[in-house]
């Protein structure tokens, strides 16, 4: 490929090129890089959009995760290890180790000053409250000491790479549940809603593999025109907007007309529920007559998030694992035929393990695509995520900051905070999922 | 034995994957048959269609949708055009130009990748509140063309890149500018992925529903995906002539599809990998 050189004397020449490149740069400056950087100003700004404008420094971050002088360490201690295990050159990522420990080392002396004086300084009937708190702590705590037993004792190899890495998170997760349930830092909301997309990404874990299973069932059929059939077929609901697919959704779970609640009622389900939930479940949500608001109801709608969509099978999905499983040649499967491997052990032995990139990937484009969600939420819920805010999102709380409190800034601080999380998890993407491509 | 073995599973597999279409399908067919109901017959029996149909809900439900959709149209279409001209015209200097700062400007635009939308939305509103663009269709098809940016010039300048440059070459012998190049090498030979693109990022704007939300405030200005969810948000519902305008507004997608099958289920798998 040999480009024409444009250098600094023949620029002027060359003016057209300049020219042509200018809609796509003003358009991404002016409405991509200015916002973001406002974005990040603003984040230290009590402002309303209008007239109140005063900076007030830190106090967004503060309001939102509570002291930062013990968080600051602790996250700075954490990225930094983190990154050492990224990097390439051996004395960029020893540096950046030693400073990742160093500022952890930091991190936990504070805290455990902080924690001598809180113990010392708190009643015991206030202490009672916090006991769920200090019993996860202890208990990350100990699975850090156990991990560290364990890469003392094991030898090199990737189980003791995972105890390694145990010895790194356990005890910074222990000091986060420290700081957010001990101290119970920050804006309960945030932390309320960092809890919804923790449940809901494992939800989603297990949601991954019906795709899974459904590209190689399309897959394993031997006719070309049936798969292409098939791949067309799957494709046709693509074609109705998202909008419609959300809203009638929303319509299956309507209390009253829904067909959701028809379904139950007509399956004898409802029964079931019920017995449930009187001698199990103990919600009081399913009681004769049979009318659960499944978006409606707090104990209901993190359920009825999760089951959503179902079968989970998702278009875009099938049509990546279709892509990564055309790849496999036929001598593969005729040698798995010959060795006697049945068909459960063609999908572990072969395809699962062809199909891994494509499988990362959408792991981490969903994970990354939970943190961002908040539009599915705003149509369902509405902008408060719904009663005691159950269904709240990182996004939503934002959005719900901004446009219906007219916090702006602290709404700016609540998307830096996300946008950071974002980042580290683009970065983990780009530099473990893409590369092997 | 072994055939029948075979055939067995065939069956399995057969019947695991209608399993997930009728469910795929379901919501479809509700729609289309509630919205041949009024709301007694709905109440009565919401599975299955029964006479008397009531083909006037179509009507109605017209009337409901038909500003949105024509904005909606008219938003994505432009849109659409003008991020693949612009696109087009700068992935082809990126692909053929060495020129002082490219590099810088190539990370740049790449960087918007790291870049999650969720953090911009609160400051683009006051953007758009300054520059005078809230609440018109104008500033929303900026926001789109904006958005379609980095994928487009992404794929474009491999595209161009690996067109052979003799041929550039020889246009620029006769006298060709980087502009003619663009439209009478460039375009014939990209049809496909053009096409493809195009696709792509229409229904990107068609299903946007965020944007709209926050940027358009007037209900004769509004887009289909909010337009849709007030419908929803009507305190007494016609649920026959609401599901009528959802069948409604997934008929312009659904013609695109007729006429572009096969490359809609490539670019769907290409946008898929790619995105």
């Amino acid at each position: 490929m040999n480009a024409q050189k444009v250098t600094w004397k023949n620029l002027r020449e060359n003016w057209v090129i300049f020219a042509m490149l200018a809609p796509t740069l003003i358009g991404i400056a002016v409405f991509s890089y200015i916002p973001a950087v406002q974005a990040v100003r603003r984040s230290f700004y009590n402002w309303d959009g209008t007239s109140v404008e005063e900076l007030t420094g830190l106090e967004n971050l503060r309001r939102l995760l509570g002291d930062l002088r013990l968080w600051t360490p602790l996250l700075l201690g954490a990225v930094l290890s983190g990154l050492s295990a990224l990097v390439n050159g051996e004395r960029l990522r020893r540096t950046l180790r030693s400073g990742g420990a160093l500022a952890l080392l930091w991190a936990f002396g504070a805290l455990a000053f902080d924690a001598s004086r809180f113990f010392s300084g708190t009643s015991k009937g206030a202490m009672a409250e916090v006991r769920g708190g200090l019993l996860q702590v202890l208990g990350l705590l100990a699975l850090g000491v156990t991990c560290a037993v364990a890469a003392h004792r094991l030898g090199e190899g990737r189980r003791r790479a995972g105890a390694r890495l145990g010895v790194y998170l356990f005890p910074i997760l222990a000091a986060i549940v420290y700081l957010i349930r001990v101290r119970q830092f920050g804006d309960s909301l945030l932390w309320g809603s960092f809890r919804l997309i923790f449940i809901l990404i494992v939800a989603n874990l297990f949601k991954m593999w019906p795709s899974i299973f459904t590209a190689v069932c399309i897959h394993r059929l031997r006719s070309e025109r049936t798969q292409y059939l098939y791949r067309v077929l799957f494709v046709v609901p693509m074609i109705i907007p998202q909008m419609v697919g959300l809203l009638i959704w929303k319509f299956f779970y309507d209390p009253n007309v829904g067909v959701l609640n028809r379904f139950l009622v007509i399956t004898h389900l409802d029964r079931f529920l019920m017995w449930l939930d009187k001698w199990v479940l103990h919600l009081g949500v399913f009681v004769a007559p049979f009318k659960p608001a499944w978006l409606g109801d707090p104990s209901l709608i993190i359920p009825a998030l999760i089951f959503w969509g179902f079968p989970w099978v998702g278009v875009i999905g099938v049509l990546i694992y279709l892509a990564g499983l055309q790849n496999i040649s036929q001598d593969v499967y005729e040698a798995a035929e010959i060795d006697g491997i049945g068909w459960w052990g063609k999908f572990w032995r072969i395809e699962l393990p062809l199909i891994m990139t494509q499988v990362r990937l959408n792991l981490i484009l969903m994970i990354i695509g939970t943190f961002q969600a908040y539009g599915f939420q705003y149509v369902l819920l509405g902008a408060e995520g719904g009663p005691q805010n159950k269904g709240l999102t990182p996004g939503l709380y934002m959005f719900y900051q901004a446009f219906e409190e007219q916090n702006y800034g602290y709404a700016c601080a609540i998307g830096l905070i996300l946008f950071f999380i974002i980042l580290v998890l683009t970065v983990i993407n780009q530099k473990y999922v893409r590369v092997e491509k | 034995m072994a055939a029948r073995t075979k055939k067995t599973h065939d069956f399995a597999k057969h019947s695991l994957i209608w399993f997930v279409l009728f469910f795929a399908f379901f919501p479809l067919y509700i729609m289309f048959e509630i919205s041949l109901k009024d709301n007694a017959q709905f109440v009565r029996n919401p599975w299955f269609p029964f006479p008397p149909y009531h083909w006037e809900n179509w009507r109605f439900g017209w009337q409901l949708v038909n500003s949105y959709i024509a904005n909606s149209i008219l938003v994505s279409t432009v849109a659409v055009a003008a991020t693949l001209v612009t696109a087009l015209l700068s992935a082809f200097v990126f692909a053929r130009y060495d020129f002082p700062g490219k590099t810088a400007l190539w990370y740049l635009l790449l960087g918007l990748l790291f870049m999650p939308g969720i953090m911009n939305l609160v400051p683009l509103f006051i953007l758009m509140k300054d520059l005078n663009l809230l609440n018109s269709l104008v500033g929303l098809t900026i926001l789109y063309t904006v958005g379609g940016q980095v994928f487009c010039v992404f794929v474009l300048r491999n595209f161009i890149e690996d067109i052979p440059s003799e041929l550039f070459e020889a246009a620029q012998v006769d006298g060709a500018g980087p502009i003619q190049q663009v439209f009478r090498i460039v375009v014939p030979m990209s049809g496909s992925i053009l096409a493809t693109l195009a696709i792509l990022r229409f229904l990107g704007s068609w299903n946007n529903f965020i944007q709209p939300l926050v940027f358009i405030s007037d209900d004769f200005k509004q887009l289909i995906p909010v337009g849709l969810m007030r419908l929803d948000g009507e305190y007494v519902k016609q649920w026959g002539q609401m599901m009528a305008g959802f069948t409604i507004a997934a008929i312009p997608l659904v013609l695109i599809f007729l006429f572009t099958m096969r490359l809609f289920v490539r670019g769907l798998t290409a946008g898929a990998v790619k995105g």
